[in-house]
């Protein structure tokens, strides 16, 4: 072997040496390593509800309500309305010195309407969303709170009593309109609304305005939610 | 090449055959038969199995119960005899995602030697079955939640003999919509080296 055969050689192996640092290190020094990982998702139940309800009564809603088995109408241009309550069927007059006399019998409760048991039903006023617990249901529930008498302006003594709360949700589960209504734990994502329903008695709301627990407007607790199941 | 280059690449090559140390070629390449092999970085796992703060009601809406502020609605009578009035739903939106942060995941050990110019560890998730981007219920292997994995900016720092020492974390991001099933999911973080 001549020398300068001898030379290339070597230099051969130099070269190698030098591409075997280059990119032979990234194949022999490549490294895996694995991390064990473990996640909890605790049961979640998430109760929305407005802290305060505001409902405007207005004269058309109420001219409907206290018609009853009539047919409401609007006077155009005014708050007012008419109630009609079909024909009063045959009467019979009765005649005296002073003419004819004919008694519809209207009554005081025309229509069949009863102002001491209005019902009021509050549409999507909770929701709750609810993941996992001890089973998979969720349970809704109400009751009165400790006020359950609104006042004129929060102080005048003309009154609306708030009774019987119920809780129903959409669509309708088993239990609707009960004190408790029970539906399958709904996930994250969409939460199952819930509405509120009462009973109005509003015999001795005689005057027109706001009725509220207090002259503040916030603080009281008239119905009480309380989720379970979760 | 003329002869003089020749000669200098022999004399650099010679070198190789040393019995000696660690020595290193003038172009930074650490010889043969050091003690330790040129170019390995060594990566090493900080924890084996990280606790995670199990992902609560507070993670996904701040609170158990939440109260929104009073509304109001105009009743109407949509039956004789009855009020109704109808709100727009208090369910706030949720945040989009739950987040986990795993500091010190890892540690990179890069000899003062490697010449590697963009070196790196890349971090995945794989379910226990192996799905890539997933983690598995545990019990339940046919329910799985996506998880997206985020590295946390490596720290690097210099020991005494020049040996460069990365150290890095991670963060699990989890849809929020994906948390339809509560319990304990497991899997496992692949770190792998790459760039060098």
């Amino acid at each position: 072997m001549s020398m300068f055969t001898k030379f290339r050689m070597r230099l051969g192996a130099s070269l190698l040496l030098v591409f075997g640092a280059l990119f032979g290190s990234s194949t022999v020094s490549a490294q895996n390593a694995v991390v064990d990982l473990n996640v909890t998702l605790s049961p979640i139940t998430i109760l929305y509800y407005f802290s305060t309800v505001n409902v405007t009564v207005p004269s058309s809603a109420m001219a409907g309500m206290l018609c009853g088995s009539g047919t409401p109408g609007a006077i155009y241009s005014t708050s007012a309305a008419n109630c009609d309550l079909g024909a009063s069927g045959t009467l019979t007059a009765a005649g005296g010195a002073g003419g004819l006399s004919a008694n519809g019998s209207i009554g005081t409760s025309p229509g069949g309407f009863n102002a001491s048991a209005v019902p009021l039903s509050l549409q999507n006023v909770w929701a709750v969303r609810a993941v996992g617990g001890t089973s998979a249901n969720t349970t809704v529930s109400i009751s009165l709170g400790t006020s359950s008498t609104l006042s004129l302006n929060g102080t005048g003594p003309q009154t609306i009593v708030l009774s019987a709360p119920l809780v129903s949700t959409t669509p309708n589960v088993s239990g609707n309109n009960t004190t408790a209504v029970t539906f399958a734990d709904p996930g994250l994502v969409n939460a199952q609304q819930g509405n509120v329903a009462l009973t109005l008695n509003l015999s001795n709301a005689t005057t027109s305005g706001l009725y509220e627990t207090n002259a503040t407007g916030t603080g009281a607790s008239n119905y009480i939610l309380t989720i379970s199941g979760t | 090449m003329s002869m003089s280059a020749l000669w200098t690449v022999i004399a650099a090559a010679g070198l190789a055959g040393s019995p000696a140390g660690l020595r290193t070629l003038p172009m930074g390449i650490p010889s043969a038969h050091a003690p330790l092999q040129w170019g390995a970085a060594v990566l090493e796992t900080l924890q084996s199995s990280p606790r995670l703060e199990a992902i609560r009601a507070e993670d996904v809406a701040g609170a158990n119960t939440v109260a929104v502020p009073g509304v109001h609605a105009i009743a109407v009578a949509p039956a004789r005899g009855k009020l109704e009035a109808t709100y727009t739903t208090p369910a706030q939106a949720l945040t989009p995602f739950v987040r986990r942060e795993i500091e010190h995941v890892w540690r990179l050990s890069v000899p003062a030697t490697a010449t590697g110019a963009a070196m790196h560890v890349t971090a995945t998730v794989e379910s226990l079955r192996g799905e890539p981007g997933k983690l598995t219920l545990l019990g339940h292997d046919e329910v799985s939640i996506p998880v997206l994995v985020l590295e946390n900016a490596p720290t690097l720092r210099t020991d005494g003999t020049g040996t460069r020492v990365i150290e890095g974390g991670v963060v699990l991001q989890i849809p929020n919509g994906a948390l339809t099933h509560a319990g304990q999911y497991g899997g496992r973080i692949i770190l792998r080296t790459e760039g060098y």
